[in-house]
């Protein structure tokens, strides 16, 4: 794979990204005084903490694959709205709570299904949040043979990793967390980018967290149904919210014009593949062409498009 | 523990990212993992640690100089299992293929391990290594897999000092090299006599 | 073995341009004694001519997802082929698919999604009504198509079984052929697909038969085996002779029986 030219600069984008996909993160080495320099917990909005991930060097053209986790604090208590994608940044992430409040750690948000948005969640065992996570969570980790159950278990012991692992709170349609006159309104999405999608409102600020159902700058990865992902941003949309924090880029984003970009991809992947399966492209050339247009806007394209492509074709192919 | 190589490039990635892309629970972005203070007895499948403490991890270019240096291949990659109810008659003629020179001992990685056929390895390991610890020895088998990680943690705890694990494994070398197809080592076929191996 | 010491450039070039230099040998006689095992096996030592025109196989070289590899096959001969049979040859059940044609096939275009546990060739064997043997073959790069872990549930995973969907290209006033491409949703369990949590093995269950007849002649009969992808698609052509309709009936290995009819004349894209 050759090196890539980034979205807007033409720099070449870090082959660090490249390292991680390979298994061997070297930036993610999990000890907690690391965490210090490169991370930064920003006040994004009252009673809103953001990190936008780990790499302090991302910028908004040279997004390399974060997740930004952070919390919110009401009057009685806290709700982390990610967890992060290392034991090691949950506990960072525990640690920046306890600096900035003695409020108990009340529920911790598992918003979907993928082993990074996760693993930061044992880091809160101790105190025994409710772990909020989508009604379809449960069986696709069981599924994917979640192995955090029993690393965690190794670190906590066996009596705590099983209430840690897995939602204790379910969410089909919606639920309402009330932080102590914050109330914050979770919705369980449709099939979109996984089964398992997990958006909240932060009722006192209107500032949305849609999770990974919002990429910016970073190629969104289809895992659930595009036709669903396009119908659950339609109905973000009309919730009206002002700011977002994605689960991928800045830590806060003005979302109209966030989840058009996002949206245009999608479109152009739903209406390019229709195209390739009308015409009778097949799946192999289609890889190759589909979306093609949208590379420069985001970055990893290469990594990500592709398998997005084959997504899309085999779910369309269907209509 | 050191690194050694440098950041992985082109064909390991692409291994890497095919072989990624068609697994499951892909992460949408980093996941850092920890070491586990023991052996993994976790899923077999899942992400892997960037480090191993005790031990050397390779990247293909370091892999492939190391090789001038003639050293022990362990391949402890899983092998085919024939699904219960195939159907007599049908072909059934699992291959495995591998570095050039490797020892393929499936299932010398899982955990927990019969304490009996541990203690095998363990002398099997000997026998190939004529007794001497010193003996450099690749461990590999798939990226994403656990099994290589807990044999190299194996035999860095058993004393062995020049340990090298290989987490891209077979997809990572075949990007580059050709493989040959390889049996399993006939003693350590021996100790799961009666069973279905790994 | 002494391999050199290799500036990471070059590898990186390497990879990106499939050089010859590291190509991963579709030629090695290793790979050519399993191949004459196979065959022999298959066909019970019958001759097989090799051929570049009888039959074509493409295939990506380099797969995207090792567990749904499309390829293509073009058959020449008017009206010659009997049927095609598909090998994956390092595959542990390398006998991946028999497809035979009926009176109403076009035998031109075949297409199917299949899994690749490993580097191999695949090769394509022609069949001729009168008994001769013909072969092609494509190396194909993709690893672990076969026990790659299924990425949902079971359940989830067996929603819909059975159900199908079939489209039609092409002028049915033409007296040509037209192209049919079968869909049906099963999630072909190849058996070798881990469970991580129990470590048991999930049975083989997947399509082992399909068989489509047009009015009431036969178009084509599919046997696949395990290294067919899950909800599989084939793609494959006939001359409509009447009205129909297109029959499919579905069995799988666990008793599993599907049939649908579908109308071809309508011809819709």
């Amino acid at each position: 794979m050759p090196a890539r030219a980034d979205s807007g600069t033409g720099r070449i984008v870090a082959s660090r990204r490249e390292a991680m996909i390979g298994g061997l993160c070297l930036c993610c080495l999990p000890t907690v005084g690391r965490a210090a320099a490169s991370f930064a917990m920003e006040e994004v909005g009252p009673g809103i903490f953001i990190r936008r991930g780990p790499h302090e060097e991302a910028t908004p053209e040279n997004n390399d694959g974060i997740a930004n986790i952070g919390f919110i604090v009401g009057r009685d208590g806290v709700l982390v709205t990610e967890s992060g994608g290392s034991l090691a940044d949950g506990q960072w992430l525990r640690a920046e709570i306890r600096k900035r409040t003695d409020k108990p750690i009340r529920h911790v948000v598992l918003t979907h299904g993928h082993p990074d948005h996760c693993f930061g969640a044992g880091a809160f065992a101790e105190d025994r949040p409710s772990f909020i996570g989508h009604h379809r969570l449960r069986p696709l980790l069981d599924a994917r043979g979640d192995y955090y159950r029993s690393r965690l278990a190794d670190i906590l012991g066996d009596d705590r990793a099983g209430s840690v692992v897995y939602p204790t709170q379910e969410v089909a349609g919606g639920a309402e967390i009330d932080l102590g006159g914050r109330i914050l309104r979770v919705t369980a999405h449709g099939a979109a980018h996984t089964v398992s999608d997990l958006s909240m409102l932060d009722t006192q600020t209107g500032v949305l967290f849609p999770a990974d159902l919002l990429f910016v700058t970073r190629t969104p990865s289809l895992d659930g149904s595009l036709l669903g992902w396009l119908k659950e941003a339609h109905m973000l949309g009309a919730i009206g919210a002002a700011r977002a924090v994605p689960g991928h880029g800045p830590a806060m984003v003005e979302f109209a014009p966030a989840m058009a970009e996002l949206t245009r991809y999608l479109s152009v992947l739903r209406d390019e593949t229709r195209k390739a399966i009308a015409g009778g492209t097949p799946i192999e050339e289609a890889v190759n062409t589909v979306a093609d247009s949208q590379r420069g806007n985001w970055a990893l394209f290469d990594d990500y498009n592709g398998r997005n492509v084959t997504q899309a074709y085999k779910e369309l192919e269907w209509e | 523990m050191r690194l050694s190589g440098s950041v992985l490039k082109g064909a390991a990635i692409l291994a890497a990212v095919v072989l990624l892309g068609a697994a499951p629970g892909r992460a949408d972005s980093t996941v850092a993992v920890p070491e586990p203070d023991g052996i993994w007895t976790g899923p077999m499948l899942s992400p892997t640690p960037a480090t191993l403490r005790g031990a050397t991890v390779l990247d293909i270019a370091a892999l492939d100089a190391l090789m001038a240096k003639g050293p022990l291949i362990l391949d402890v990659g899983p092998a085919d299992q024939k699904p219960a109810d195939f159907p007599k008659g049908s072909l059934w003629l699992p291959i495995h293929r591998s570095i050039p020179g490797a020892v393929w001992m499936p299932g010398a990685g899982l955990a927990p391990l019969d304490p009996a056929r541990e203690e095998a390895f363990y002398k099997r390991m000997e026998e190939l290594t004529k007794g001497d610890k010193s003996t450099p020895i690749v461990a590999f088998c798939h990226p994403d897999c656990w099994g290589s990680w807990n044999v190299a943690k194996r035999l860095v705890l058993r004393g062995y000092t020049q340990v090298h694990w290989f987490p891209e494994g077979i997809e990572g070398w075949q990007s580059v090299r050709e493989t040959v197809e390889v049996k399993p080592d006939s003693v350590w076929a021996g100790t799961w006599a009666g069973e279905a191996q790994p | 073995m002494n391999a050199p010491s290799l500036a990471l450039g070059v590898i990186l070039a390497a990879a990106v341009l499939g050089s010859p230099a590291f190509a991963a040998g579709p030629d090695d006689p290793g790979r050519e004694e399993r191949w004459q095992n196979i065959a022999a096996y298959i066909f019970e030592g019958r001759k097989i001519e090799p051929t570049d025109t009888l039959i074509k196989i493409e295939a990506p070289k380099r797969a995207m997802d090792a567990a749904l590899v499309p390829i293509i096959l073009t058959t020449a001969g008017n009206g010659d082929i009997k049927g095609v049979h598909l090998v994956i040859d390092d595959n542990p059940s390398p006998y991946a698919a028999h497809v035979t044609f009926g009176p109403a096939a076009d035998p031109a275009v075949l297409k199917l999604r299949v899994r690749i546990d490993t580097y191999t060739n695949v090769h394509a064997i022609a069949e001729t009504k009168d008994g001769r043997l013909y072969q092609t073959a494509a190396f194909v790069k993709a690893s672990g198509g076969c026990s790659a872990p299924i990425g949902v549930s079971d359940e989830e995973a067996m929603q819909g079984m059975g159900e199908m969907k079939m489209k039609f290209a092409g002028d049915p006033l033409s007296g040509g052929s037209i192209e049919a491409t079968l869909m049906v949703r099963h999630p072909n369990f190849s058996g070798m697909q881990m469970n991580q949590i129990t470590r048991l093995y999930r049975p083989a269950h997947y399509i082992d038969k399909i068989v489509v007849s047009y009015g009431d002649t036969e178009v084509v009969t599919i046997a696949g085996d395990i290294s067919i992808s899950s909800d599989p698609v084939f793609n494959f052509s006939f001359v409509p002779d009447g009205p129909g309709p297109m029959k499919v009936v579905v069995s799988d290995t666990e008793g599993g029986r599907w049939e649908q009819t579908f109308e071809a004349i309508a011809a819709s894209n």
